[in-house]
């Protein structure tokens, strides 16, 4: 899931410890943090009430809440399998439970978490958590009263594991959780823990106590390299530099916040150490009718954003599917019409070639009527030819010169020229040779 | 080989598959259809341009059948002055006897005819042409041209050569020149639509 809130809480001393936490893809948040004074010592009616105006002021979120008990309230373990009973392990762990602990196996509640490991490994470690009932239904009934229902609870050592190997996976980390009258330590790495709680008023002892158990149990190479996180109330006490915790908040975290925010991350992240105590039938469980409406408002969404997107294509289908009907229907009209317009132009253009041969007859009759009035009378022609509305005579003047201006000057002649030279004939005329075209005919 | 599926492996395996079907949804229905939607928009354009063109058309109708009919009326006052002949010879008919009647109106004897035949001018028009030689006085000759062209069909003169039977360089004193002209030509008719 992208974004998952979660809401952690813890019981440290007597102060009720709760934290917000928020994942967004692989980033973790911490949105806020509250300490509840002196809660432990309120009776349940007081627990309650409490418990309600913190959730109702704050607006804390109730369908992800986890629960973090005190180590001294159950007992943790860790056990190896071998790799082939894997499948089996649930029943495996279920028949040994009783050699485990003090108690027998219908006053307790019990889980288990475990990693497979690398290709090839012959075992497994499992991490068994065990807390007897009456430490656990106390607070599961006191949630019921305040009208809700724990996702899931666990003891502190596995809850502190399991929030050192989501914020440091890489490298081994010792938490020391430093409380009034007593200090817890943990020593993770791996897949593996050890862990140790020594009681007492003096806190710095006992933090140098657990260090040096924690190390000695461990078996650490180089204790050097080990991240140490010190938290807890009484934490100020022991002089070692504080870790920053790789998460993003708007909120300063104050001493102790680990715990809880362990807590939280129980319901965020999934390791070797994760584990719920709280039986599934108990659990809250999450209504997935309340999804429908999201469901549909979703699906409605969608198919608005469709018809939203497909909306101009679809339009233009149904308009172009209208239009082809109507051209349909005008088809065989248009058809008429266009053979009606073939016929027309067919019918100007006859006219008009008809119109140019009319205007392209001979104009014989004008040459010569034009030749007959411009000629002078001493002229005389011995042949007239007509072609392509081209006129050539020919015959014998006296003043042939005068001729060519005197056809010029005519309406029917022009481009008027000699086409042969003058030669003076025997009867003391030149005779010529005379082209000229009929304009009237242009 | 016993092969173990873990939560994180079937979260991936639904993931996939869900991814895959949303691929194929897209790639295979949803981006095809957008297509052919998308291009919908253009053929509606061209409809809409060819249903103007149709619409512009049909309310041309009664104006072409005003323009045919007044066309029809132009062309068909003109067909009159064009010989129509079923083939070539019959046209060629017509021609000679639309210049033997000018030349007798005319009163010339046509010594030498000669038909030339027909040729294609156009998609509507042919020519059939003849050539013809005589001998005539000048007031003949003009009297024959006149006729030619007011002839009931149009005929025109291609080509004409006139000259004089005999060549004069003055005026007779007393007395009328009589004029004898030899007189060579072609003359043309136009066939409507020749077969």
């Amino acid at each position: 899931m992208i974004l998952k809130t979660s809401a952690g809480f813890e019981l440290a001393g007597s102060d009720l410890r709760v934290a917000v936490v928020r994942r967004v893809w692989n980033t973790i948040h911490l949105v806020n943090q509250w300490y509840v004074e002196g809660f432990g010592e309120l009776s349940s009616e007081e627990k309650r009430e409490a418990l309600v105006s913190l959730l109702r002021r704050h607006r804390i979120p109730t369908s992800h809440i986890f629960l973090s008990l005190s180590h001294d309230l159950g007992m943790v373990r860790q056990v190896e399998f071998p790799v082939e009973g894997i499948e089996e392990l649930k029943e495996a762990i279920g028949l040994q439970l009783e050699s485990w602990c003090p108690w027998s196996s219908d006053e307790i509640y019990w889980d288990y978490g475990f990693e497979r490991g690398p290709k090839g490994a012959r075992s497994v470690t499992v991490s068994v958590t065990i807390v007897p009932r009456a430490n656990l239904d106390p607070w599961l009934e006191l949630f019921s009263n305040a009208g809700l229902r724990l996702s899931g609870a666990c003891l502190a050592p596995l809850a502190w594991a399991h929030a050192a190997t989501t914020l440091w996976p890489a490298s081994p980390t010792i938490v020391l959780g430093c409380e009034p009258g007593a200090v817890e330590g943990l020593l993770v790495e791996g897949p593996r823990f050890v862990a140790v709680r020594n009681s007492g008023e003096e806190t710095t002892r006992l933090a140098q106590e657990s260090i040096q158990r924690i190390v000695a149990l461990g078996r650490l190479d180089s204790p050097e390299d080990v991240r140490v996180l010190v938290h807890g109330a009484s934490s100020d006490s022991v002089p070692w530099d504080p870790v920053r915790l790789p998460v993003e908040s708007t909120v300063t975290p104050r001493p102790g916040v680990f715990g809880v925010l362990a807590a939280a991350l129980v319901g965020l992240k999934s390791t070797a150490f994760r584990t719920n105590l709280v039986p599934e039938e108990l659990r809250y469980r999450q209504n997935w009718l309340q999804w429908i409406p999201t469901g549909a408002l979703l699906v409605l969404l969608l198919g608005l954003g469709f018809v939203y997107v497909f909306q101009d294509g679809y339009q233009n289908v149904a308009y172009a599917a209208r239009l082809d009907a109507e051209i349909e229907r005008l088809a065989a009209e248009v058809g008429e019409v266009s053979a009606m317009e073939n016929e027309l132009n067919q019918l100007n253009e006859q006219y008009e070639v008809a119109i140019t041969h009319l205007a392209g007859r001979d104009t014989n009759l004008e040459a010569l009527a034009e030749l007959a009035r411009s000629l002078p009378a001493a002229t005389f022609l011995s042949s007239y030819s007509y072609e392509g509305n081209t006129v050539t005579i020919s015959g014998f003047s006296e003043s042939p010169a005068e001729l060519q201006q005197l056809l010029e000057d005519s309406v029917q002649l022009g481009d008027v020229e000699f086409i042969s030279p003058l030669v003076r004939d025997g009867s003391g005329k030149d005779r010529f040779v005379i082209r000229a075209s009929v304009e009237a005919s242009r | 080989m016993k092969i173990q599926i873990r939560d994180r492996d079937r979260r991936a395996l639904i993931g996939l598959t869900l991814a895959l079907a949303v691929y194929l949804t897209m790639s295979e229905l949803v981006f095809p259809a957008y297509d052919r939607l998308a291009l919908a928009s253009e053929a509606a354009v061209d409809k809409e341009d060819q249903l103007r063109r149709y619409r512009r058309a049909l309310s041309r109708q009664t104006r072409d059948t005003e323009l045919i009919s007044e066309a029809r009326d132009r062309v068909a006052e003109l067909d009159g002055r064009w010989i129509q002949a079923e083939s070539e010879g019959l046209a060629s008919v017509q021609l000679q006897a639309l210049v033997e009647e000018a030349s007798q109106g005319a009163g010339i004897g046509v010594e030498q005819r000669n038909i030339v035949g027909m040729r294609q001018l156009d998609d509507y028009f042919g020519e059939t042409t003849m050539t013809l030689s005589f001998d005539a006085t000048p007031d003949q000759l003009v009297q024959f041209l006149t006729d030619l062209r007011v002839a009931p069909k149009v005929l025109t003169v291609g080509s004409i050569e006139i000259r004089p039977l005999e060549v004069v360089h003055e005026v007779p004193d007393q007395g009328e020149l009589e004029k004898t002209l030899r007189v060579s030509l072609s003359v043309g008719a136009l066939v409507l639509n020749p077969l």
